[in-house]
């Protein structure tokens, strides 16, 4: 019998990848979100807002994923925003070879944010570098107050929470502070923000921490 | 499910490992994981099997092994493994931690054995 030691870490292929796209983005001067959500949370609504709303100040680019369909790149393409959209097939995360692939075609144009629209999914994601800055998990007043003790490694592993649809919490039992809670809990450390594509509240507030998270790098 | 992925990162790292002419002698892999990895381990057990069949790796197996969570209280110096996610310290509630561990996903060692024909 022998036993052979090998102490490799099971991700190092995606690890070097991401590595290596994180120095393209320093080089580069942008700034890099990793956007991580359940499916249905407003992620492609955010980013809409947040194009209008920042278009005089910073420049933005999109990579988007999903398992099906390029709708979402359609709606932000309509923003005169460069978006790629990377379809799975059934890959339910993204990983960084095909954030790289993604990346190629954004090459030749300046812009100041990249933001990595990720698979809608709560689970698998979490736990692939994509050459992010940061991983900001969306929320929204629909899913319930539990979700970050359903789904606590993606928000351990992200710097900043954005509860969305705040407009429904009249309508509904779940408030943006039991969210906020319970996401305090996994996450002591983590920056909430409580928003809403339909009327606009807070989206601001979350632009101005991102521009100084922008200014700092 | 991610698993197929990691199990497909898994084979790779064997095949740079082991000689190809090897690869059937391998009888189990020795994989750590954390908590905060998300990997399930059924699902990584099945993910393998389906890719492992057919192939000089179809006698080997998985062998799994979880590596606790662990967090040291910097304002009380308290250590204690973390199972359910609440980082805050059980002796002061300080959510002043330094977690240890948790988090890692990778192969530790591979057994090959002599199969007798």
């Amino acid at each position: 019998m022998e036993i052979i030691t090998v102490e490799r870490k099971i991700l190092e292929k995606n690890d070097a990848i991401a590595s290596g796209l994180r120095k393209e983005f320093l080089f580069r001067k942008q700034f890099v979100i990793n956007l991580l959500s359940s499916p249905g949370t407003g992620k492609t609504s955010l980013i809409e807002r947040m194009a209008i709303k920042t278009k005089n100040i910073f420049s933005t680019a999109v990579i988007v994923g999903d398992v099906q369909t390029d709708n979402d790149s359609k709606r932000i393409g309509a923003l005169n925003i460069p978006v790629v959209q990377i379809v799975t097939n059934g890959g339910c995360h993204l990983e960084a070879n095909l954030v790289r692939d993604a990346y190629k075609n954004l090459l030749d144009l300046k812009f100041d944010l990249l933001i990595i629209e990720n698979v809608g999914n709560l689970v698998c994601p979490a736990g692939f570098d994509l050459g992010e800055d940061i991983k900001v998990v969306l929320s929204s007043i629909t899913e319930g107050e539990d979700k970050p003790l359903k789904y606590p490694v993606v928000f351990r592993n992200s710097v900043a929470l954005i509860i969305n649809k705040t407009d429904l919490q009249p309508y509904l039992n779940c408030k943006a502070s039991g969210i906020k809670e319970n996401a305090l809990k996994v996450n002591p450390s983590i920056k909430v923000f409580e928003t809403s594509c339909k009327t606009d509240e807070g989206i601001d507030e979350w632009i101005s921490w991102l521009e100084s998270k922008m200014k700092s790098k | 499910m991610h698993e197929f992925s990691i199990a497909e990162n898994i084979i790779e790292i064997i095949k740079q490992t082991v000689r190809a002419s090897d690869l059937e002698k391998i009888s189990s892999v020795k994989i750590t994981f954390g908590k905060m990895s998300n990997v399930m381990p059924e699902a990584l057990h099945s993910a393998y099997k389906l890719l492992i069949e057919d192939t000089p790796l179809s006698n080997s197996y998985l062998s799994l092994e979880n590596s606790p969570l662990i967090v040291k209280c910097n304002n009380c110096g308290s250590i204690h493994v973390v199972d359910d996610f609440i980082f805050n310290c059980r002796d002061c509630s300080s959510s002043n931690l330094t977690v240890d561990g948790g988090d890692e996903m990778r192969i530790s060692n591979i057994t090959l054995t002599n199969y007798q024909e």
